[in-house]
């Protein structure tokens, strides 16, 4: 592998954008890089995405409901798409308990998204809480759902809960639904 | 026509070849590229083309057409394993433990690499929270104190049974270091007296983690005290 050249000011300005947030919401949008960076904000992320690489790290684009959009889609088509640097490789257990994540948690999480996906991304708090209840520990369920719908993993629309934008830029849902042969290594 | 122009127009369409061939190589979802803009983008520096450059079109043209049949197949796959998607979703909610389930996730999860500052602003709107939040407090008078009534206390030994839940907790905190408090306390009041005891007393202290919120019961440290409210159970009636 080739070793990377030294970032030029460009590159090194867009991975401070947007690696380093004020607000509570990561990532940066497709415009406030062009403003910053140029019209050619595209292909410094793209180039960005080169060094990134290296650190198992990659900038990706998504709309406002956290859908993936592809970097090839063009600046225009860009412009209102929210950018935000994601793990490329997966996570092991223990670097995921390493980083504070709760094994409780994630599986909370999951079982959520996979209860939602199988009900077209949308379903009753109180169902959910349900099933969750019967379980995980009916203590943790509730504030551990509050949680993750202020993190963005889930949205609260009135009585019911949904898919937030975060899960579905961040969580592959068909990789999690569909059933694998072969079991994750673990660490 | 100038040579600049054709040029120009040249590597348009060699732009659009490269993400086309890009979406084609990746195998990824082939709905990323808008056809109908894309043929847009071909019509309008056709005319400025030359000899090599309608070479080029044609090729691009040969590649959008394979990407409509990748679409095509695309649509025919998806369709058939859409309609298993919910089934097994369920499949899987049912069928996996905690601990598994946590694994599936980490498998199809990328989280958002991000480091928190603050701005200055954001500092002075803090200071100006934390200003409005140390008002003068109410006394609380013993007729207000609410009674809980899941807990039949005269007939349990309280003394014994709090020295009981706090020796566990010291035990907890020499073998393992910190204990998360909801994870110690379990929605149980007299152990979340006992932790509330034990820190008062010094012999614990409290850790709140600033990112994930989580509270940790800790050996007691050194530093100034300050006084924290914890929900312990979430309940018809809300306990702290």
């Amino acid at each position: 592998m080739p070793r990377p050249r030294k970032p030029s000011e460009k590159l090194r300005k867009a991975a401070r954008l947007l690696l380093f947030r004020v607000h509570g919401r990561p990532g940066v949008k497709g415009w406030e890089l062009r403003r910053v960076l140029g019209k050619d904000y595209l292909d410094v992320v793209k180039s960005l995405n080169e060094y990134l690489s290296f650190l198992g790290l990659e900038v990706i684009a998504v709309d406002e409901e956290g859908n993936r959009l592809s970097l090839d889609s063009g600046s225009a088509g860009l412009s209102q798409a929210l950018f935000l640097v994601v793990l490329k490789d997966q996570l092991t257990l223990t670097e995921a308990k390493t980083s504070g994540w709760r094994v409780d948690d994630l599986a909370i999480l999951a079982a959520t998204l996979l209860y939602l996906t199988s009900n077209k991304g949308k379903a009753p708090r109180k169902v959910v809480l349900g099933i969750l209840k019967g379980k995980f520990p009916s203590w943790r369920v509730e504030a551990v759902l509050d949680r993750f719908v202020r993190l963005g993993y889930l949205e609260e629309r009135g009585e019911s809960l949904a898919i937030g934008w975060r899960a579905k830029a961040e969580v592959d849902l068909e990789k999690l639904v569909g059933i694998s042969k072969k079991p994750p290594e673990e660490e | 026509m100038s040579l600049t122009r054709g040029r120009r127009a040249e590597d348009r369409v060699r732009e659009v070849l490269k993400r086309v061939v890009s979406v084609l190589e990746s195998g990824g979802d082939p709905f990323t590229l808008d056809v109908v803009s894309l043929f847009d983008e071909l019509r309008e520096v056709l005319l400025e083309l030359e000899d090599w450059g309608l070479a080029l079109d044609a090729e691009t043209v040969r590649r959008i057409a394979e990407l409509i049949k990748r679409q095509e197949e695309w649509v025919e796959g998806r369709t058939s394993t859409l309609s298993l998607y919910p089934f097994l979703a369920l499949v899987k909610l049912a069928s996996l433990q905690p601990r598994e389930l946590a694994l599936e996730f980490l498998r199809a999860w990328r989280p958002v690499v991000s480091l928190d500052v603050l701005s200055l602003s954001d500092l002075f709107l803090g200071l100006e929270y934390l200003g409005t939040r140390f008002k003068p407090v109410r006394p609380v008078l013993l007729e207000e104190v609410p009674v809980f009534e899941d807990y039949a206390l005269e007939s349990l030994n309280l003394p014994e049974v709090i020295d009981e839940a706090r020796e566990e907790l010291l035990k907890t905190l020499k073998d393992e270091g910190r204990v998360g408090y909801l994870d110690f306390v379990k929605g149980d009041i007299i152990k979340a007296y006992a932790v509330s005891l034990a820190c008062s007393e010094g012999e614990a202290s409290l850790e709140i983690d600033p990112l994930s919120g989580e509270v940790y019961v800790v050996p007691p440290r050194e530093g100034e005290y300050e006084s924290i409210a914890i929900i312990v159970k979430v309940d018809e009636h809300a306990e702290t």
